[in-house]
């Protein structure tokens, strides 16, 4: 018996110590990210580390926060990822849950005919003309319309909605549910965190979306962060090549500042998100 | 009870459904709204006629304003109704794709050449110019003088803005302090070139005891290209043209068959094998480059100066109060002969599509772009509101200028950029830059060693294959300079595979146009 | 209606019945299960507009395009852009090292993020495990250009951080990003650091709904921790487990096109250079859509085989597979 609790915290004390690893190791890249952003110029540029800040100064994050580019590309951004996202999730929801039934007659033929978009697309003609003739060109749909579902996170919620006790539908069932009841008072409840996890995965592909913004959008108003952020990290480049305006003052920590702008406020999500991803989310619902 | 809320679920579906259907349909009936708002808009003003403009823009470039002043300008002086459309940086995609689902403006800009514009022109797509240049004066002049080449079958497809065609700020830059520091002088030949990066190398120029520096760092190539930031050492032994050469009896050949090839590798493989040339090159993009150079690794580099000159001098200091940049032309070898820069075959295509309605308007309007009064407008604004001018002298409203989205310090509106040219070719310098004489000399320096082209053109065969014959070069040269192969072998055997995958192919192609020069 | 008459009629003449009676069947079957089909409506509409009516665009990938001829008015032209293809110089060589590179993730990174949310899924102060969590998923967020930047300084060949430390132990210095020996390990390497913090989140929705009671259960039989995990962690999230093997497997010809690109040069193109970058470096994709297609078409078929087996395989070991 003490052997075995010995040998319990030996594991813990490693455990706590190669976790503790990882997240230094990982936390790295943006440190240094933040560091850099906040450090003037000549710290930046004269060594390739950067541990602490040993100027601080907010210049470039004036910078960044005083162009207009920035805040329209916001409320582009913030549209697409909240808006996007309920609508990703509604529909997902409503298909995952059908599809989560095996007995139910064509789901396996429903799902395999989805499966293999993943896999085959007609490529990007036929699919800007479908998005022309959809009315979607030049708007802030064409940014959540035409990749609406994602077939991978579709595959993850029916899993997750699979793992679900029938026993627990059935017997709603026998109260009285129809089959939208069902899901939407007895699996849904029960799915928190996988709903948390599938939610976080639109918003996060939402958030730092810009492919479809590249062939659909040519108003500029409409560019989403990541544009905004592509246009920030290449800016140097560009200026060099074709001689114009630099910022190169500020340079790298205006790029660095800029990275940070487009990421914080969609890793402010996930603490939020994470206390879904709590052991026992089920046992008050398996309990009632 | 159970009917009741059966009936509110059915309820909640359909308006689910119906929402969903209806977000669709919203976006469709609110971009017809707009259609035909713009619709009114040009019949509103009879006269004034609808030209899309469909541009990659130029990063640089500040977003436009809905209600800029320079477009309406623009519109009312040409009669027309800019419909500007810029796609994001690096987005050239967009524009294929756009023309491949038959997507047209009424006038491009975009690279050339590619594959993807021999197709518009050899589709109709784009259309000849030539029945329009009498509408426009400044394109017929660049045209007829020295952009003959760009005419296929005697037609124009556009206006070809060449990045760096007449002038040009290409040359080797160097650490002026650390030359000073060590008694050297700006090297003028492959000689003194030699001594002052071996000097760099081992006399510990940043005087900080280690052997930590290197002589020259430059950048790894872009896709597609071939290694030419070395270049520098074949023209100084005599490598008469940047593209192709030809032999004793005129023949077109590869420029590794050239003897001065193998003089100049051998220069390189020299410079490699004592640790001259920075070991790890080919991980640098620019900014790891220019960082080498910032922070002590590096006393040279090849690099664009004019107006960088002020932001790689600033940025050194930032890091060494004390650093200075200096430069001179590139080294020349034993002939005196020398050169870096050479005259690009492409650029950036201006054309018109069938699709424009009122195609001299089209065209009356990339003339604007290009005329005097254009430039005069998009650089300065209009007067008495952008600026005041005092005989010669022009007074930037910087406010005024910010609404309209015109970039600081005398640079110019967002149209101006990455279309019909630059501050470069234009040798615009505004009045406000700090090291005019500097800038304006280092462009003076490099242009006059430009390295000419046996041809001006790319033909189709070279657009396909070159990417593909530029690996086995790149792969050949930096096996010879890393010293893997043995300097005969590794010609002859990069002139076989060269050859055998495309490469003749190439050859053929030049010829026959080479031919057709000579008569 | 239906009078004695008809009946006998209708038992008659048997085949056709039997087939209404079906309908009859099928229809029953779906109105009794209206709802649930009626769910799937608006993901069936949406796959149908923007999936199944573009797809007709694949046979691009068998034809000449022709702009102004449109998708199925160009000509024909077989498989002669699947013939370019395979026979350019190095067709083969960077298709072997999409596999190899693809195989090497999937080794190494696969298991990893498992691992580490197994070992959050032990941790018992849970601020600590949250903060590890939010930590290690950072990077995600940090796009390759900023990584690629970062690791230049770091990995240097002179005074990378990496090397110093190396030095100080008498190893080295390695030329990470530029010796061809290292640089598929710092691929790897680099994209583990990106992602497996990312790839955690999903197992920590699945080990949170395994059933808690099953451990009590567990714990009263006295099973240990290292039991618990074997019998109740593991088996309560291995369809989780299955199904995203399965879709990685159906994307192996995917091996990090935009890490490479960003990462690669030319003295590691010999271990690095994959489908994706060496038709892209090469030009060949660039506005040329129907030897894009071709490419896409390559790799969809070898992505879709391999799914369709390890589906195949799942469902024979009694799981539910993808479909």
């Amino acid at each position: 018996m003490h052997s075995r609790f010995y040998g319990s915290r030996l594991f813990d004390g490693f455990n706590v110590i190669i976790l503790t690893l990882l997240g230094v190791i990982t936390l790295y890249p943006f440190w240094d990210t933040l560091v850099v952003s906040l450090s003037p110029l000549d710290d930046n540029l004269s060594s390739a580390v950067h541990l602490f800040p040993r100027h601080f100064t907010l210049a470039a994050y004036d910078y960044i926060f005083g162009m207009k580019e920035l805040w329209t590309s916001y409320g582009v951004t913030i549209f697409v990822t909240v808006v996007g996202t309920l609508i990703s999730m509604l529909f997902t929801v409503l298909a995952a849950y059908p599809l989560s039934k095996s007995s139910l007659k064509g789901t396996r033929v429903i799902m395999f005919l989805f499966v293999f978009t993943m896999m085959f697309s007609g490529g990007i003609i036929p699919t800007y003309l479908v998005v022309k003739n959809t009315g979607l060109m030049n708007s802030v749909w064409a940014l959540i319309i035409p990749t609406v579902i994602f077939t991978y996170n579709l595959i993850l919620m029916r899993t997750f909605f699979q793992t679900i006790p029938e026993s627990l539908e059935d017997s709603a069932k026998i109260d009285g549910c129809s089959d939208v009841g069902v899901l939407f008072r007895i699996v849904l409840p029960l799915s928190l965190p996988s709903l948390a996890t599938i939610t976080l995965f639109y918003a996060v592909a939402r958030w730092n979306e810009y492919f479809n913004a590249i062939f659909y959008i040519t108003d500029h108003d409409l560019w989403p962060l990541q544009l905004f952020l592509r246009g920030m990290l290449f800016q140097n480049e560009a200026a060099y090549m074709s001689g114009g305006e630099s910022t190169f003052l500020l340079g790298p920590s205006v790029k660095m500042a800029s990275v940070m702008a487009a990421a914080l406020p969609i890793l402010l999500l996930y603490p939020f998100f994470q206390k879904y991803f709590v052991k026992g989310a089920m046992l008050g619902a398996v309990k009632e | 009870m159970k009917t009741w809320k059966r009936l509110l679920t059915t309820a909640i579906m359909v308006t689910l459904i119906m929402s969903l259907l209806a977000a669709c349909g919203k976006s469709d009936s609110k971009s017809t709204e707009a259609a035909s708002a713009s619709g009114e808009g040009a019949a509103a003003s009879d006269e004034a006629v609808e030209l899309t403009y469909l541009t990659t823009g130029d990063l640089v470039a500040a977003p436009l304003a809905k209600d800029d002043r320079i477009i309406a300008e623009i519109n009312k002086r040409l009669g027309i109704k800019l419909n500007l459309k810029i796609v994001p940086y690096g987005a050239n995609d967009q524009v294929i794709a756009a023309f491949a689902s038959g997507d047209y403006p009424d006038v491009v800009t975009t690279s050339y050449p590619t594959q993807a514009v021999s197709q518009w022109i050899n589709e109709g797509i784009l259309v000849p110019i030539n029945d329009y240049l009498d509408e426009m004066p400044t394109v017929k002049q660049k045209l007829e003088n020295g952009l003959q080449w760009t005419a296929i079958d005697g037609k124009y497809y556009g206006y070809l803005y060449q990045v760096g065609g007449e002038h040009s700020n290409y040359t080797i830059t160097y650490r002026q302090d650390w030359l000073d520091k060590l008694n050297l002088q700006l090297p003028t030949t492959l000689d003194d070139l030699y001594n002052v990066l071996k000097a760099f190398a081992t006399q510990d120029p940043d005087g900080n005891g280690k052997a930590d520096t290197y002589g020259l760092t430059t950048t790894k190539p872009g896709a597609g290209s071939r290694i030419s930031t070395f270049d520098f050492a074949f023209y100084a032994y005599g490598l008469p043209y940047a593209d192709y050469e030809l032999d004793d009896q005129g023949n077109v050949i590869p420029r590794f068959e050239h003897p001065a090839f193998k003089q100049g590798i051998e220069y390189l493989r020299k410079l490699n094998e004592e640790k001259l040339i920075d070991p790890e090159f080919l991980v640098n993009d620019n900014g790891g480059k220019e960082q080498k150079f910032y922070q002590q690794k590096a006393g040279a580099m090849d690099d664009a100066l004019f107006r960088n000159v002020s932001r790689i001098e600033g940025s050194l200091q930032a890091v060494n109060p004390n650093g200075v940049i200096g430069w001179t032309a590139p080294p020349v070898g034993p002939e005196g002969k020398g050169g870096m820069w050479t005259v690009p075959k492409g650029g950036l295509l201006t054309g018109i599509t069938k699709e424009a309605k009122n195609k001299e308007k089209a065209a009356k309007f990339i003339e604007f772009l290009l005329s005097p009064e254009g430039r005069d407008l998009l650089q300065n604004g209009i007067e008495g509101i952008h600026y005041t001018k005092d005989g010669d002298k022009i007074t930037y409203n910087e406010e005024e200028r910010a609404k309209d989205g015109f970039a600081k310090n005398g640079w110019s509106h967002p149209l101006a950029w990455g279309n019909v040219i630059y501050p470069l070719d234009a040798s615009y310098l505004p009045q406000t830059e700090p090291n005019r004489d500097r800038a304006i000399q280092s462009v003076e320096i490099s242009s006059k060693t430009q390295i000419p082209n046996l041809v001006p053109t790319i033909g189709p065969v070279e657009l396909k294959n070159s990417a593909i014959v530029n690996e086995i070069y790149n792969q050949y040269f930096l096996d010879i300079i890393n010293g893997k192969i043995d300097i005969d072998t590794g010609i002859a055997e990069l002139s076989k595979k060269w050859r055998q995958q495309g490469g003749d192919e190439i050859l053929k192609e030049i010829t026959d146009e080479y031919n057709k020069l000579k008569k | 209606m239906s009078t004695p008459e008809n009946k006998l009629v209708l038992s008659k003449v048997s085949l056709p019945d039997k087939k209404v009676l079906r309908k009859h069947a099928a229809l029953r079957y779906v109105w009794k299960h209206r709802y649930m089909y009626l769910m799937l409506v608006p993901a069936v509409i949406y796959y149908i507009i923007y999936h199944y009516v573009p797809m007709y665009g694949a046979v691009i990938a068998f034809k000449d395009f022709s702009i102004t001829k449109g998708i199925m008015g160009s000509p024909w032209a077989g498989f002669e852009h699947f013939q370019y293809l395979f026979g350019l110089d190095k067709f083969w060589r960077v298709f072997w090292n999409t596999v190899q590179i693809s195989l090497l993730r999937l080794v190494f990174g696969f298991p990893l993020p498992l691992i580490v949310a197994l070992l959050l899924n032990e941790v018992r102060r849970q601020l600590f495990k949250r903060s590890i969590q939010t930590i290690i998923y950072l990077p995600h967020f940090i796009s390759w250009v900023i990584l690629g930047g970062l690791m230049v300084n770091l990995l240097a060949l002179d005074s990378g951080a990496v090397n110093s430390m190396l030095h100080g132990i008498g190893i080295g210095p390695i030329g990470f990003m530029s010796d061809p020996t290292y640089f598929r390990g710092t691929l790897i390497g680099s994209m583990i650091w990106k992602e497996f913090g990312w790839g955690t989140v999903i197992y920590m929705a699945a080990l949170a709904a395994v059933n808690p009671q099953l451990y009590e259960a567990a714990m009263m039989d006295g099973a240990n921790r290292w039991q618990r995990m074997l019998h109740i962690t593991l088996p309560g999230i291995k369809s989780t487990i299955i199904i995203l093997l399965i879709l990685r497997l159906g994307s192996m010809m995917e091996a990090g096109f935009e890490q490479i690109l960003i990462l690669y040069n030319p003295a590691v193109y010999s271990v690095s250079d994959i489908i994706d970058t060496y038709v892209y470096r090469i030009g060949v994709t660039e506005g040329q859509f129907s030897i894009a297609a071709a490419v896409g078409l390559f790799k969809s078929v070898i992505n879709f085989t391999l799914l369709i087996i390890a589906n195949r395989l799942a469902r024979m070991t009694g799981e539910q597979g993808i479909y």
